[in-house]
């Protein structure tokens, strides 16, 4: 499909989902015969180059031989493209929506605050006598996420979408699975430019999938952010060594480990589809990383109280599982803004927010 | 599978990023400028036209240099981070896209076109094709569009465009295979009312 395939991860190949790819290429031939003039790379060149000679340096020994850097710059005064800054990363977040809720103060790093480990741990036990319902080969378990999710940039106009997303998982694992998507439907606008940013991109339409193993838009990538049963039942119960494995996936990616491995283990825990005994020593796993705490009681989508677990982002957002202590079930995400986000924004503004259920049914819809 | 479609950073690059993690010191702006100055063009250019395209590889690199301040340039590959950065700042420059599309209609066929159709009727449906392909990327969400021409265009991988757009490769997946069902409605409406002058569709 796609001419650089040393690039591809494999799992790129969507042509069992659709037929030939004469779209893509449609889309290739547009402004393909576009040439880049050379003059103007050396025009943007020596502008880049000269404002990054133009910023101050620390007058360190040796500081005219240090390539521009973080640490290099950091000693010295804001440089010229600090402006950019904050937008970018701001639209790197690419999501808010408003339900304003105050957070209690952020605590520091260090080990999962005690009270962390032990509601951890409680959802560990609890998980572990609850294990999952049997569902017959005629059956299936349905799991159904409900998503606020917002859209946009914060300079460009946000606004708040909401979708549901229902996955039937046959008891036979040899039948089709069936994804019904609501569509993203908007909700309302954020900000004040949020109202035209929204008119211009249009709801998103139902979508109806069925496909063996679950498999909706190509085959999964078995993994942490798309487990299969088969990768699943591979993982280890033993707390010990799962936690290495979610380390050893985690480090080197996002921004720091105990933040990295937070999102995986969430990630994983999202889908709905983790047995219990996995879940139990992932809860043990994610009661040793760093930072975690409780950040308060919190009420899920679907009006479910559950505690929230959190860890802090790169943008001081907190990242939230809410977790059924007592039954050991994850009950859905939340995401709040930090001081860092926007200044339009009151920090602790809820910027995601999903729960998700799970139950046997007899059926699937079908299209 | 992934059931979110959020924007919301809810997870990391694939570990095919991993390549650059171990490096410690963050890479000279010149040399990310010479390695990928000259694909972030041509990618910026098709999106915004040309001289948009030049302001926006300038503040693309001035924010790159940014990050780098702020942040652990080992935070995945150079050229995935840095089609993302460019990604952000096409969003504000709707208008620019909106104008490049509408050229895009306006030019000759291409000689690649032009070899395929042999007869007149046969190059009057392609431009008829072309003016539905647009119309399909105009009408798309600014998410299903951007992750649609990393694809085509910027020959991104799923893992590099979900590292670029900070969401998971269930949701890079979930958005192409969206766009691309727009694009092919589009393309197989074949069956539309002949141009009519405007002033018809007045009366």
């Amino acid at each position: 499909m796609n001419s650089s395939g040393d690039l591809h991860d494999g799992f790129d190949d969507d042509r069992d989902r659709f037929d030939g790819d004469h779209d893509l290429v449609a889309v290739r031939s547009l402004g393909a015969a576009l040439t880049v003039d050379p003059a103007v790379l050396a025009r943007v060149r020596a502008r880049i180059v000269a404002a990054d000679d133009a910023s101050p340096r620390p007058a360190a020994p040796g500081s005219a031989a240090i390539p521009l850097n973080g640490r290099a710059r950091r000693a010295g005064s804001r440089p010229p493209a600090a402006r950019f800054r904050r937008r970018v990363f701001l639209g790197a977040a690419a999501t808010v929506l408003a339900i304003g809720l105050t957070l209690p103060a952020v605590l520091p790093h260090g080990a999962a605050t005690a009270e962390a480990t032990e509601v951890l741990k409680a959802s560990a036990r609890a998980a572990q006598d609850n294990p999952d319902p049997v569902v017959r080969p005629d059956q299936y378990l349905k799991i159904t996420s409900v998503n606020l999710w917002a859209s946009g940039a914060p300079d460009t106009g946000m606004w708040q979408d909401k979708e549901i997303i229902t996955v039937y998982k046959p008891g036979d694992p040899s039948r089709d699975w069936v994804m019904t998507r609501s569509g993203r439907a908007h909700l309302k606008p954020l900000n004040a430019q949020g109202t035209k940013v929204m008119q211009r991109n249009p709801p998103t339409p139902p979508e109806y999938h069925r496909a063996k193993n679950g498999d909706f838009y190509g085959p999964r990538m078995a993994d942490w952010q798309q487990p299969t049963d088969a990768w699943m039942a591979g993982l280890p119960r033993d707390p010990d060594a799962l936690y290495q494995r979610l380390e050893d996936r985690a480090r080197g990616h996002g921004n720091g480990l105990a933040d990295s491995m937070f999102t995986y283990g969430v990630d994983l825990l999202r889908t709905g589809q983790v047995p219990y005994d996995l879940r139990a020593a992932l809860f043990e796993v994610m009661s040793r990383i760093d930072g975690v705490s409780v950040t308060a009681t919190s009420t899920d989508l679907e009006g479910r109280i559950g505690t929230a677990l959190a860890i802090t982002g790169p943008w001081d957002e907190r990242k939230e599982l809410i977790l059924d202590q007592d039954t050991g079930q994850v009950l859905g995400e939340r995401t709040t803004s930090g001081a860092t986000y926007a200044q339009w924004l009151k920090p602790g503004t809820v910027m995601m927010l999903t729960s998700v259920t799970t139950e046997v049914v007899d059926s699937a819809p079908s299209e | 599978m992934h059931l979110t479609a959020s924007g919301w950073r809810h997870s990391e690059p694939d570990s095919a990023l991993r390549a650059s993690t171990s490096v410690s010191t963050p890479p000279d702006v010149g040399e990310l400028f010479d390695d990928h100055a000259r694909d972030l063009y041509r990618y910026l250019a098709r999106r915004v036209g040309p001289s948009a395209a030049e302001d926006l590889l300038g503040r693309t690199f001035l924010t790159a240099v940014e990050q780098i301040e702020r942040f652990d340039p080992a935070r995945g590959h150079p050229r995935a981070w840095l089609f993302g950065i460019a990604a952000r700042l096409i969003q504000r420059h709707h208008r620019d896209e909106a104008r490049q599309l509408a050229a895009y209609a306006r030019l000759p066929l291409t000689a690649a076109t032009d070899l395929d159709t042999v007869t007149i009727a046969a190059r009057a449906d392609a431009a008829a094709q072309r003016g539905r392909l647009i119309e399909a990327l105009r009408a798309m969400a600014d998410d299903d569009r951007e992750v649609l021409l990393l694809y085509a265009w910027a020959d991104l991988s799923y893992a590099e465009i979900a590292q670029a757009l900070d969401v998971p490769v269930g949701t890079v997946r979930s958005r192409l295979h969206r766009a691309r069902r727009q694009v092919r409605a589009h393309l197989s409406l074949v069956d539309l009312p002949p141009e009519r002058p405007s002033h018809e569709l007045l009366g």
